[in-house]
């Protein structure tokens, strides 16, 4: 019926192409067959089939479907060839000497092949094989030979990449449409009379080209192994119990995974873990090395403290020569005053000098002591002898010696001598009370300061425990200024407009920077009324210098004048300055007076070859514009001086030039 | 009777065996050859380096590493010129065509590709490696390509068309080295089953099968050097494997010698045209080797990238350059090096040890092909 229905369609002009792996197993088969004889019949047709010989097995083994004895290549075989396991020797065919790789060499697939079977092919040939590369024309036969068997196999793979190629759509369809008249039969079930001719339209139908291809790749079977080779080296020798120990490695045992419950103990989980596999040593050395540094940090530190402190005890031991020395020039200066000792030469300059300067200063304080008094002379003792503990040079030396001369001469005028020695002796034994104490704080230590001084090696805790930390101190970037805090406007406040070049937020000193420099509204100028009085009234003129002191300029005659205008000391021998200055605005730049040496003679009198509106005028131009309000309260020209004078209390003044003053300046 | 035979024969044997012992020895000198030396260390890249391949016009080098990247240096300079990228894994090997601008590499991600190197992109892809590919190698005269790996083949690539024309199956674990000669055999594979197979390119069938190491086989190099075919040389090729160096005759397959070098796997071996073999192993030791005589005129053990474990020796790739006056390997511990014979050295500052070859001869032909 089917063969009918087949004959009666027309010859379809379309088949689906079903790709099949069949034919390279078919392919593998026949080399099989090749190899190995006959094949047995394909599976499913062996009704009736019993393999007898070995070329019934078709190479492979046995049938397990077939229930009959079987021995594919022989193996087992009771009454085969090859029976028992000892075999035939077999006979090479020329020298007729037992070949025994007969049996790996002959058939199979060793038999075009390079075998080594002898033990000639173990043995080392070191010269004596000829090593000669292969000439150009082997070299081209093989390339050609090669070549044109690669080119076939390539050829036939690349025709059959071809033929795998989707089938293509036909562009129209229509064209491809075919109409076919079919006539039913009358037998047929379902025949209809009135429909006895159909005519049928055969079109192609629409195939998805991306649908997957409908073959199935099936894994070939692997072919049979290739034919053992004669192995060329030893077997594996035994492995020893140290290699065994050495390859042993532990099971791993997880921290985290223990499906079982198992307990594991510790020892065994520690040995798991790797992290104490590796043991970091240190050398020894680094140890010797930090205790040697530490050793050579004491070493160092104890001969630093010994060099300080023995540099310390010089330093006293010097000031107290140097007081001793001083104590007794000043003894000797008193005797020699008193005429208890013939005056003796001094042996140092400066000592000489340091007498005469007494002896003039005694003759002239001699009078105007009266007006002081013994309370001043009194006052003055220890302010000298603070000077001459503080000078260390010979101007201030000079300057200091003059003073307890003059106080002595005051306290002998007055007093009696031993009254001063012994207020002298407890004063001295008292500070040098202090002195050692000083050094002896100092020799014990940071330890001996008080807490408030602080400990810097104190940590933060201990000092918050000790009750010793106040607020710390803000430094670096904690630090900031205050000025911008509390501004109502922020940071736009402070500097004013993006216009202003301003460097500061708010100006320096804001009450007093107009009274600074300026001298204080127009002094001496046009519209002074009291100085158009004192000039009228002929006061300014007698001060009135003609000359102007060098250096400082017309500025600084103003000033003076102003000085001169106000009343002043009785001890005030002359004094004034140029009227014509005009009014200075700036601080008066000072030049040192020449022609006056340091030291010079005490008296501003005997010294007439010198300038004394030149000492004035320093004097005035130093303590600048107030401080010429200090000349009427101290009732002398008093000027500031530099060096130890400041102890000197008020007594100092009375019938005094300004000249030693200005020495030590 | 039989067994009386068998013992007669036996002895024949033995008797020929000690004749071959005491043969008198004729020993040829080796020729003498300058030391290497270090020339430069380049760092850089992020893996271990696996394959190293040089230009044949001399002028670049190519790396193949572990961080996934081909990397081609300036031979002159070795400064890196450009990083390919196109591996997914390990790239394993690298090869430069003397007859294309083409760059071919495989890697352990089962790829093999063809770089177009005017473009610096993958123009082919040799589809069809089952597991990872180990090694690569270039027909020197034909456009195939060999490629073997994992999946214990060696499959022949029609470079053009990309179709595979040969699988040659026959290694029972993975073939870790490809050398490929213009005469048969054609292809000589090496495996981690410790054979070294010799195959029929035309066929496509194994011509045999060298099963005289006991451990796998990861380095082959042609005795002849890297030149092309009948530029001399010898016609020998050397196997590596961690129980020694053997050196075979290139168209029987002839043992010829061993030489006992490293305690350790044998990574890498080169071959210049001077005849010096290099052989490079895992614990990071070094042998340089007349390859005629097999006399080993220089060993050490290079130092390791600080910052490496020690673990981090091993050299995995040697390659000369075109003219046999450098050498580039490429370690585990993620670095270039490159040498040089030393330009001072003379044959009279570093003599040929004659008493240490000689014992050493003597120790290998006692010990035996063993």
């Amino acid at each position: 019926m089917a063969g009918s229905l087949a004959s009666l369609l027309p010859r379809p002009t379309k088949l689906y192409d079903v790709y099949d792996d069949s034919g390279a197993s078919s392919a593998v088969a026949a080399l099989a067959s090749a190899a190995h004889g006959p094949e047995p019949p394909p599976y499913g047709k062996r009704q009736g089939f019993r393999p007898s010989g070995p070329e019934d097995f078709g190479g492979g083994g046995a049938f397990p479907e077939i229930h009959s004895p079987q021995y594919p290549r022989n193996m087992g075989n009771p009454s085969g060839a090859r029976r028992g396991k000892t075999i035939g020797v077999a006979v090479d065919a020329q020298s007729g000497a037992a070949a025994h790789d007969a049996l790996v060499l002959r058939g199979g697939d060793n038999s075009g092949r390079r075998v080594f079977t002898r033990f000639e092919d173990v043995v080392e040939r070191r010269g004596g094989v000829p090593l000669e590369p292969p000439s150009q024309e082997e070299v081209d036969e093989t390339l050609a030979r090669t070549q044109a068997a690669l080119m076939a196999i390539v050829d036939k793979a690349s025709a059959a990449g071809r033929g795998v190629q989707l089938p293509t759509q036909s562009r129209n369809r229509h064209n491809q449409s075919r109409f076919v008249r079919l006539t039913a039969s009358e037998e047929a079930a379902g025949y209809n009379p009135d429909a006895k001719h159909r005519l049928v339209r055969v079109v192609e139908a629409p195939q998805d080209p991306l649908e997957p291809p409908k073959h199935k790749h099936k894994k070939a079977p692997a072919g049979p192994p290739e034919d053992p080779v004669p192995v060329q080296h030893a077997p594996a020798g035994k492995v020893s119990a140290a290699d065994q120990q050495a390859w042993e490695i532990p099971p791993a045992i997880s921290n985290w995974k223990n499906a079982h419950g198992f307990t594991i103990p510790l020892h065994v989980r520690m040995a798991a873990d790797g992290r104490r596999l590796q043991e970091t040593v240190t050398n020894e050395r680094h140890a010797a090395l930090t205790h040697d540094l530490d050793v050579a940090e004491a070493l160092a530190r104890k001969e630093v403290d010994a060099r300080a402190r023995l540099q310390q005890r010089l330093v006293l031991q010097e000031k107290e020569a140097k007081e001793a020395e001083m104590r007794e020039l000043a003894a000797r200066a008193r005797l020699e005053r008193t005429g208890i000792v013939p005056r003796a030469p001094v042996d140092t300059g400066a000592a000489a000098a340091a007498a005469a300067a007494a002896a003039g200063a005694a003759a002239s304080a001699a009078a105007g002591a009266a007006a002081s008094g013994p309370a001043g002379a009194a006052g003055a003792a220890p302010g000298a002898a603070v000077a001459g503990l503080g000078g260390a040079d010979s101007g201030g030396f000079t300057g200091a010696a003059g003073a307890p001369a003059f106080a002595g001469g005051a306290a002998e005028a007055h007093g009696p001598a031993d009254d001063g020695v012994s207020d002298r002796e407890t004063m001295r034994a008292e500070r040098k009370r202090q002195r050692e104490r000083e050094l002896r704080q100092e020799q014990s230590g940071k330890r001996a300061r008080g807490p408030a001084g602080g400990r810097d090696d104190r940590d933060v805790s201990e000092k918050i425990a000790l009750g010793m930390s106040a607020a710390p101190s803000l430094r670096g970037e904690a630090a900031f200024d205050t000025r911008l805090f509390a501004g109502g406007g922020g940071v736009g406040s402070g500097f004013g407009g993006d216009g202003d070049d301003n460097a500061y937020s708010a100006p320096w000193r804001t009450a007093a920077v107009s009274s600074i420099y300026r001298p204080r509204g127009d002094v001496g100028g046009a519209g002074d009324a009291d100085a158009a009085l004192a000039k009228l009234k002929g006061a300014a003129a007698k001060f009135t210098a003609d000359v102007d002191f060098e250096g400082v300029g017309a500025g600084a005659g103003a000033g003076a004048a102003a000085a001169a205008a106000r009343p002043a000391g009785a001890g005030l021998g002359s004094g004034g300055a140029g009227v014509a200055a005009p009014a200075r605005d700036g601080p008066v730049e000072f030049v040192r007076a020449e022609g006056r040496p340091a030291g010079a003679g005490a008296d501003g009198e005997a010294d007439a070859g010198g300038d004394p509106f030149a000492a004035m005028g320093a004097g005035e131009a130093r303590g600048g514009g107030r401080g010429l309000e200090g000349v009427g309260r101290g009732g002398g020209m008093r000027a500031a001086a530099g060096g130890g004078s400041g102890g000197g209390g008020s007594g100092r003044d009375a019938g005094r030039t300004l000249d030693d003053d200005f020495t030590t300046g | 009777m039989r067994h009386a035979a068998a013992l007669a024969e036996a002895a024949q044997s033995s008797s020929r065996v000690s004749a071959a012992r005491r043969r008198p020895r004729q020993l040829v000198a080796p020729s003498w050859h300058a030391p290497w030396k270090l020339q430069r260390v380049i760092s850089g890249l992020g893996g271990w380096v696996r394959c190293v391949a040089v230009d044949p016009s001399n002028e670049f080098f190519v790396t193949g590493s572990a961080d996934r990247n081909v990397t081609v240096w300036d031979l002159a300079t070795g400064e890196r010129k450009l990083t390919l990228t196109g591996h997914i894994s390990t790239v394993r090997g690298a090869v430069l065509s003397p007859r294309h601008p083409y760059l071919f590499t495989a890697g352990e991600d089962k790829k093999v590709l063809c770089w177009d190197l005017e473009h610096n992109k993958v123009i082919r892809h040799y589809h069809g490696h089952l597991s990872g590919v180990y090694s690569l190698a270039m027909h020197p005269t034909l456009d195939v390509l060999m490629s073997g790996g994992r999946d214990a083949v060696c499959r022949v690539w029609d470079m053009r068309t990309r179709s595979e024309v040969h699988v040659l199956s026959g290694h029972t674990n993975a073939v870790a080295s490809i050398i490929t000669q213009p005469t048969d055999p054609q292809v000589i594979t090496g495996s981690m089953d410790s054979t070294v197979r010799l195959w029929d390119l035309a066929a496509g069938k194994s011509m045999g099968v060298l099963t005289h190491h006991q451990r796998a086989v990861r380095a082959l190099a042609r005795g002849s050097g890297p030149g092309a075919a009948g530029s001399g040389g010898e016609h020998s090729f050397v196997s590596g494997a961690a129980d020694g160096l053997r050196k075979w005759h290139a168209s029987s397959g002839q043992f010829l010698f061993s030489m006992r070098a490293h305690e350790a796997m044998v990574h890498s071996l080169a071959c210049n045209s001077d005849g010096v073999l290099f052989s490079g192993a895992d614990d990071g030791g070094y042998r340089m080797w007349d390859v005629a005589t097999g006399h080993c005129f220089q060993a050490g053990k290079a130092a390791v990238q600080p910052g490496s474990l020690d673990s981090e020796a091993a050299i995995y790739c040697a390659a000369f350059d075109m003219t046999g006056t450098r050498l580039i390997t490429g370690g585990a511990d993620k670095t270039v090096r490159v040498w040089r014979e030393d330009p001072s050295a003379t044959p009279e500052s570093h003599p040929v040890d004659m008493d240490a070859y000689r014992a050493e001869v003597r120790r290998a032909e006692e010990a035996g092909a063993v």
